[in-house]
């Protein structure tokens, strides 16, 4: 059968033509490629070099946001009080602040979230920090938790209703 | 130039992109591919709600949402969902298909790079935004569908051969192939022979971990334990780059394609596992049905049912055309 004979399709016996197809694999193939091509790869969206997992890791540093209750008492703010509930975000939202220099407005944000939620009440305290760790040694002994530098950003109150 | 004068290798490669198939398949992709971005879309509802909320500062748009300088208002974010998500329906069912596949593609394209527009690219989604997009440009809706249905058209041409079904199906396995091979080139080019060492993959499990649980997420514990055993990351570090350089091999036939797709969905299932990142469209096994004659479990699902039971109305819902081997 030839590419442009009429054919029994559901479509009726429409005159299938070649080059509109390739033209369009061309574009579409190429689009996907392009960003690798690049001198300078790019990562964007739905065009990626898809660069996950990809870059050599050290010891870095992890961005995070910590609640205190009165007595110090350290408290997890889950992702959803920094950004929304997915964790990547977060932390992006959290690395990206810091080096905006603005950990203190996010820090004031988080705190007036963390003030609505019941599960936080003993929370008085937000602190944006960085912190090192080994992440070879991180689950293999408990030392490995303590981080080896840490950094504070921001500190702010937690604004509820009487506190000063 | 007329066909007769190509040289071997271009009337070789003209022949596997132009494969005949049936209308069916691409009729059975474009239900899979859309039904689960429009799954996929009505899942992201409480993210893109959030997102709404989120300080102006941090939108940092990315792709087609480039053209805005400051975020949307909440309204136009809803709305564009909403319509994204009513052209999907449509799209799903078949039904002008010319105006909901491309609308559908184009929303979903732009739902979904406003969601990667604030400060993280996540690569969950790439893959189903192009397939949706290839899909949207293809005769989908010819077989299966409630265009069909609405023309009359004789359902048993639904299995008819020709060309103009095959190569939409070729180009949606070639762009999968290629993004693969585009994340293996990554490897090798940002990390080199460290890759291949296992240490880079390590520092990423045990990173990845300790970054959720530092962050008050949750995290694999299997990813924590294996994180203690850095020998174990040598083969799986091997595996990953053989599997995403050797997609392309999984065009040149279908034996080659399952061992790829499976070996693939081991893959994504070993990231969930270890690192508790979900590559939705992947683990679904969807991303890898343009690689096979996806009609066929259709239609033996039908035959099974019309020998069975035939007056179940779910027949309704499945092609009228018989099983070929049948």
């Amino acid at each position: 059968m030839s590419a442009s004979d009429p054919s029994p399709t559901p479509s009726g016996p429409r005159r299938f033509r070649r080059w509109p197809a390739v033209l369009v694999s061309l574009i579409l193939v190429g689009l996907t490629v392009s960003p690798a091509l690049r001198e300078q790869p790019y990562d964007s969206f739905p065009l990626s070099t898809y660069p996950m997992f990809s870059i050599v890791r050290k010891i870095s540093w992890i961005h995070v946001v910590v609640g205190f209750d009165e007595a110090g008492q350290e408290y997890k703010i889950a992702p959803r009080y920094v950004a929304n509930f997915e964790v990547m975000q977060a932390a992006q939202t959290i690395r990206r602040e810091i080096r905006a220099r603005r950990a203190d407005a996010l820090c004031e944000e988080v705190a007036a979230r963390v003030a609505t939620s019941s599960g936080l009440a003993p929370v008085v305290r937000v602190e944006v920090q960085s912190r090192q760790f080994d992440p070879a040694r991180y689950f293999v002994d408990d030392d490995g938790r303590v981080p080896i530098r840490l950094k504070r950003r921001a500190r702010c109150r937690v604004p509820r209703e009487g506190s000063p | 130039m007329s066909q007769d004068r190509w040289p071997r290798w271009l009337v070789a490669l003209d022949r596997w992109y132009f494969t005949p198939a049936p209308a069916l398949r691409v009729a059975v992709l474009r239900v899979l591919v859309i039904g689960f971005s429009l799954a996929w879309l009505i899942g992201l509802a409480p993210l893109l709600i959030a997102n709404v909320r989120m300080p102006a500062r941090q939108f940092a748009p990315v792709g087609v949402v480039s053209i805005l300088d400051a975020p949307l208002a909440a309204g136009l974010v809803v709305g564009v969902w909403l319509v994204s998500v009513a052209a999907g329906v449509a799209a799903v069912l078949g039904w002008r298909w010319r105006v909901s596949g491309p609308l559908f593609a184009l929303g979903l394209l732009w739902v979904t790079s406003y969601r990667n527009s604030w400060g993280m690219v996540f690569h969950s989604e790439n893959l189903v935004v192009m397939h949706a997009l290839v899909l949207a440009l293809l005769p989908a809706a010819d077989a299966w569908s409630l265009d069909a249905r609405r023309s009359g058209r004789d359902p048993s041409a639904a299995m008819t051969l020709d060309p103009r079904y095959g190569w939409g199906p070729k180009l949606m396995a070639t762009i999968t192939a290629l993004a693969y091979v585009l994340a293996g080139v990554a490897k090798l080019r940002n990390a080199g022979h460290l890759w291949l060492e296992g240490e880079v993959l390590l520092g990423h499990v045990a990173w990845d971990n300790l970054r959720k649980i530092e962050l008050g997420a949750g995290y694999s514990p299997l990813g924590a334990v294996m994180s203690t055993f850095p020998i174990v990351f040598i083969p799986l570090a091997w595996t990953s780059v053989v599997l995403e350089l050797g997609a392309p091999l999984a065009l040149l036939g279908r034996r080659l394609a399952w061992i790829w797709a499976i070996g693939m969905w081991l893959f994504h299932v070993g990231v969930l596992l270890i690192m508790a990142i979900m590559f939705a469209y992947p683990v679904s096994g969807i991303a890898f049905a343009p690689l096979f004659a996806v009609e066929l479990p259709l239609l033996r699902l039908a035959d099974r049912i019309r020998a069975k039971r035939p007056g179940s109305r779910l027949l309704r819902l499945l092609p009228e055309v018989s099983c070929p081997s049948a």
